[in-house]
């Protein structure tokens, strides 16, 4: 009987050391973003009846994230300004010119985070410079930590956020249309990050 | 629409003041300049960041480094300033706004540069004709030209460009109206280097930055810049019996080219309107 509780208990000493371990390196682990389980989407007024929607298809970006020091993480980000689509094709050519994003010029729009707050156990946010068109401004990002842990799939470290904000369109240059198309533009964003090994 | 309004109604007051006080002509000179920064700032609600971002930014102080040395030569009288001016600054314009594709469509900048060239020359050249209604008529050309080309920018996705355009063109309206009857005006350097040449940045925006402009309509509309020499005759014959029955004639046979490129816009692309 004794040998047999010296046995699970050795098991199960061994079975817990990957959590140990884990517990142990506690430090900032560098993710990049999962395009295929990520998203950014915008919401925009139309004439006070319907909020278009649109979406970024390309993006990338890294974060380097521990959660028991979140204020210390870091984050950049990048969309391709041509892969920005509101499911309509005239409108996404229209919104490429120059009273609006100006791809030809600033074929990118980045974000750099440059303060991570807690708020709480899941909440908090991300202030940071936000360059559209080629102006650069600070946005703060509310965040939710969804959660990190293992893909079940492949084993890869994950951490998950979603993020929201409101952002001034005028503030970043482009003014056409304003008050028929709003200023305010919703901005929601979800990140599912791939722990680099 | 009330920004075109006000475009319109602010010039009509100014030129109606300057009439009245009998100043000399060339003091209308920066009347066209003064049109188009009132017609920016009414379209996009502020003044440029500087150093400016992006070439709608661009546009606003190419506007006014041709103002500037448009107005400078005109005081000065230098016409070797000014007919170099007159070749530099759709160069100068066309390379700046599109720096960063100078690389991959040097071609499409040449020949933007070169036709914003040519439209100031035919600008320039009418209003060297003797006859005082000679400056009332560029001013009617650049003031159809622009109205044109507003709703050819807007179908080309700048809805910003239609605003900008009417404002000026309703402006120049204003300007106009003044002088029909008695012409003591005067489209000098500063009018067409900085009025004329900001109109010209801002076709060159459109064209070479957004880029889904009609190009086909442009060329028609460029005919308006060839009306005095196509109808020099008739305007003539008109301009010894009524001077202002000449002027509107000569503006209704501009608008034919730019409604004919407006048709020509929308028979080729439809009218949708996806914003």
């Amino acid at each position: 009987m004794k040998y047999k509780l010296k046995t699970a208990l050795i098991a199960a000493a061994l079975l817990s050391a990957p959590i140990g371990q884990e517990a142990a390196r506690a430090q900032p682990i560098t993710f990049d973003i999962d395009p295929v389980h990520s998203g950014i989407v915008f919401f925009i007024n139309h004439l006070g009846f319907s909020n278009v929607i649109g979406v970024a298809k390309e993006f990338s970006g890294e974060f380097t994230f521990d959660k028991d020091a979140p204020d210390a993480s870091k984050l950049q980000a990048k969309v391709k300004v041509s892969s920005i689509s509101t499911n309509n094709a005239q409108r996404d050519g229209d919104i490429q010119g120059a009273d609006w994003f100006n791809a030809a010029e600033f074929p990118e729009i980045t974000f750099v985070g440059t303060k991570f707050t807690k708020s709480g156990d899941k909440q908090g946010s991300i202030t940071g410079d936000l360059t559209i068109a080629g102006v650069t401004k600070p946005v703060t990002l509310d965040v939710t930590f969804n959660g990190q842990g293992k893909n079940p799939w492949d084993g890869s470290l994950e951490a998950g956020f979603s993020a929201t904000t409101k952002l001034k369109r005028s503030d970043f240059g482009m003014t056409a249309n304003i008050p028929l198309i709003g200023d305010e533009v919703t901005l929601r964003i979800e990140t599912e990050g791939r722990g680099r090994t | 629409m009330l920004a075109t309004a006000v475009c319109g109604l602010a010039l009509f007051g100014v030129t109606a003041l300057m009439r009245w006080w009998r100043v000399d002509r060339r003091w209308y000179d920066p009347l066209i300049p003064l049109g188009f920064f009132l017609s920016y700032w009414l379209t996009y609600n502020r003044l440029p960041s500087f150093p400016p971002v992006g070439a709608v930014n661009k546009v606003f102080y190419i506007a006014i480094v041709g103002s500037v040395l448009g107005l400078a030569a005109e005081w000065a009288g230098s016409r070797a300033l000014s007919l170099l001016l007159l070749v530099a600054m759709p160069l100068a314009s066309a390379a700046y706004i599109g720096e960063k594709i100078v690389l991959a469509q040097p071609f499409d900048l040449v020949v933007a540069a070169l036709v914003g060239a040519a439209l100031l020359y035919a600008l320039y050249r009418e209003a060297q004709f003797p006859d005082e209604g000679s400056n009332v008529r560029s001013a009617v050309m650049l003031a159809v030209a622009s109205a044109g080309f507003a709703p050819i920018a807007f179908m080309g996705a700048s809805s910003s460009s239609l605003q900008l355009s009417l404002g000026l063109a309703v402006g120049i309206g204003g300007v106009v109206f003044w002088h029909l009857l008695g012409p003591n005006y005067r489209f000098g350097w500063g009018s067409l280097i900085g009025g004329a040449g900001g109109m010209i940045a801002v076709a060159q925006t459109v064209a070479l930055i957004t880029r889904k402009i009609d190009l086909f309509a442009l060329a028609v509309l460029s005919l308006v810049f060839l009306v005095p020499s196509i109808c020099r005759g008739v305007l003539d014959r008109l301009e010894e019996k009524n001077r202002p029955v000449a002027t509107l004639v000569f503006a209704g046979l501009c608008l034919v080219p730019a409604i004919a490129a407006v048709a020509v816009m929308l028979a080729r692309s439809g009218f949708s309107l996806p914003l």
